[in-house]
């Protein structure tokens, strides 16, 4: 008895978080599907009928969105893998290497972080404009950079910190180079923490808004984000084409997360104990 | 086969020295254990002839050449670690084979030894798991399997066996002896066991803050410690140490310092009118249930029954003694007895905390 009370204590929390987290997703989804004039019936029709593909034709042959996806593709992936690179090489230093000033240099690489995006927009543009790299891809990937690479570095920190010393120590007496320790023993045991890392930088710089309608104002620039928002014009929103473009801009990290899920919970708790 | 040589070897972490001009040399072929309470320096030396640590003074010399500048993979050692440091993500094959694939060995040569080693420690049904699947003796066995397949120079081990249980820490000991005299590789062993130091060392190094106390045979350390540390240290359960003085006019006794007269004849040798603490084994005492004349009085504190031998722990001359008694014993605790020291046993340090040993 005792028991299936606490479930029910338990499980009635959880289900109203369910629902809010889940609801605006499928009412996207749903929505999608539905011919603009169910979009705004009252009281809401709950299932679209019948359902219709306009919404997406719409989206996929007649918008700028495809040309978008592969903006946004092209910048995350971009900027994933060289925050990766980065933050492989210098939270492995952090980690291992005792040098002068590097508390210093851990906490600074947080404070950068701390800045409010606002503030360094102006100072960015100059810097890009200056570099010729206002509207290019490498000009948002090195942007995107300054947005990952400082949690990147900390995650990876904690996980590197996470492996005995004597494993690298037994590697470097077997023969191994400093980066063949790093490379053949650190960071295949850090996989989770890759993955994390890699999930993180991805949907932060899929999801961003602000540097991507500062730096790339073209129309072969620009990224999902301000796709999304171009369907709202000063006097009238296409819903049913933001809910379509929604879905597809939605469709890539929800297979991301569904394909690494587990890894990443195993990540999220290891990095969390032993950082 | 190689000898290890260290000459005023010196460790400085800042401006704490952890090793103080240490000089001692393990002979080829020789299982050379290093003993002490943590924090003795006895890992830091290790370390340092792995090559891990760098050397803040004197030198290290493997096989006849000094090594201080050489890195640890062509010193030819291999190491054993305390956690054993298996390499999670690979295979026990794989694990063992991975000094010989870094040196770019070729593969033939490579399954030999990997095959030859696991024959040696019984490994060959377990070659494709990893080590996570293993038990802690089996990965011990691992460890010493990857050291073993380097075929190196000198072995280096530290404390492999202090994260087994008892009885497989027993036979573990007995593998590893039984491989040094299969091998005959020089070895360094590190440990702060000291039966384990006993039982496997050809010579033991005592080693107390960063300095080495005392080197000698097993026997002879316990038979003649060098010092109240060394004697203390070494012997379980430790030797019985009584302060007080020389009864000298007499010559014929030991005055404990609550007072307990011990009849013994004094050597003639020992220093006059010093505080002199007394040693003796607990083996070396004997219980006996009347008076005589060569006893002293003591009240059963506590009996323990190991089986083969009882330790009978007993107040007396204001401390506490520790008997070992092969009999069985029916003694109680607040009993009254005698002890009967073995008299040409008996031994005489400075009554200062690391006291020498004075002439016996």
């Amino acid at each position: 008895m005792r028991d299936r009370r606490r479930t029910a204590l338990i499980a009635l929390p959880v289900l109203i978080l369910v629902v809010l987290a889940v609801f605006p997703f499928l009412w996207m989804a749903v929505s999608a599907f539905k011919p603009l004039s169910q979009l705004y019936t009252i009281p809401p029709r709950w299932l679209p009928s019948p359902p219709t593909l306009d919404n997406f034709r719409n989206v996929l042959f007649e918008s700028n969105i495809p040309r978008y996806f592969v903006n946004s593709l092209i910048i995350s992936v971009g900027s994933t893998f060289l925050a990766l690179v980065f933050a492989i090489f210098a939270a492995y230093g952090f980690a291992r290497f005792d040098f002068r000033g590097r508390s210093a240099a851990l906490a600074f690489v947080l404070i950068g972080q701390l800045l409010p995006t606002a503030t360094v927009i102006v100072p960015l543009y100059i810097v890009l404009n200056y570099l010729g790299l206002i509207n290019t891809y490498l000009g948002l990937i090195l942007v995107y950079l300054i947005l990952t690479l400082p949690l990147s570095v900390w995650m990876l920190t904690g996980y590197f910190r996470s492996i005995p010393k004597e494993l690298e120590d037994a590697a470097i007496i077997d023969g191994a180079s400093q980066l063949g320790v790093l490379f053949r023993i650190s960071l295949p045991l850090v996989t989770p923490g890759i993955i994390a890392v890699t999930l993180y930088s991805f949907v932060a710089t899929w999801n961003e808004f602000v540097f991507a309608l500062s730096f790339a104002t073209e129309k072969e620039m620009k990224t999902l984000p301000i796709g999304l928002a171009e369907f709202s014009t000063e006097f009238d929103t296409d819903w049913g084409a933001v809910m379509a473009a929604s879905f597809v801009m939605t469709l890539p990290i929800a297979l991301i997360f569904l394909v690494m899920q587990r890894m990443f919970v195993g990540g999220l708790m290891s990095g969390a104990t032993k950082g | 086969m190689a000898q290890v040589a260290l000459n005023k070897l010196v460790k400085r972490y800042g401006s704490y020295r952890a090793l103080h001009e240490l000089d001692m040399t393990v002979e080829d072929g020789e299982f050379v254990v290093l003993v002490g309470p943590s924090g003795c320096g006895k890992s830091t030396l290790l370390r340092m002839i792995a090559g891990l640590e760098e050397i803040s003074g004197g030198t290290i010399s493997i096989g006849g050449r000094v090594v201080n500048k050489v890195r640890p993979k062509e010193r030819d050692i291999a190491m054993v670690f305390q956690s054993y440091a298996l390499y999670p993500h690979m295979t026990v094959r794989k694990n063992m084979s991975f000094a010989l694939r870094l040196a770019g060995k070729p593969q033939s040569e490579i399954d030999t030894a990997v095959e030859h080693a696991a024959a040696i420690l019984g490994l060959e049904p377990l070659l494709d798991r990893k080590p996570k699947q293993l038990s802690g003796g089996q990965r011990q066995r691992v460890a010493m399997g990857r050291a073993i397949v380097r075929n190196p120079q000198v072995f280096l081990f530290d404390e492999p066996l202090s994260n087994l249980d008892a009885k497989l820490r027993v036979q573990m000991r007995a593998e590893i002896k039984e491989l040094h005299q299969r091998l005959g590789a020089t070895t360094v062993y590190v440990t702060h066991d000291q039966i384990e130091a006993m039982t496997m060392a050809d010579k033991i190094v005592v080693m107390r803050d960063g300095h080495i106390e005392q080197v000698g045979h097993p026997l002879d350390l316990y038979d003649r410690p060098a010092n109240r540390f060394v004697a203390g240290f070494i012997g379980s359960p430790a030797m019985n140490f009584v302060a007080g003085q020389l009864d000298r006019p007499e010559g014929q006794a030991f005055i404990a310092s609550d007072g307990t007269r011990i009849p013994l004849p004094l050597p003639p040798d020992l220093p006059k009118d010093v505080d002199v603490v007394l040693a003796i084994r607990p083996e070396e005492l004997t219980i006996v249930r009347q008076n005589s004349a060569m006893a002293f009085p003591a009240t059963v504190s506590v009996v323990e029954a190991t089986g083969p031998e009882t330790v009978v722990i007993a107040s007396a001359c204001g401390t506490r003694l520790s008997v070992v008694v092969k009999e069985r014993s029916r003694l109680r605790p607040g009993e009254m007895i005698w002890l009967h020291p073995q008299q040409d046993k008996v031994q005489f340090f400075e009554a200062t905390e690391n006291g020498r040993r004075l002439s016996v």
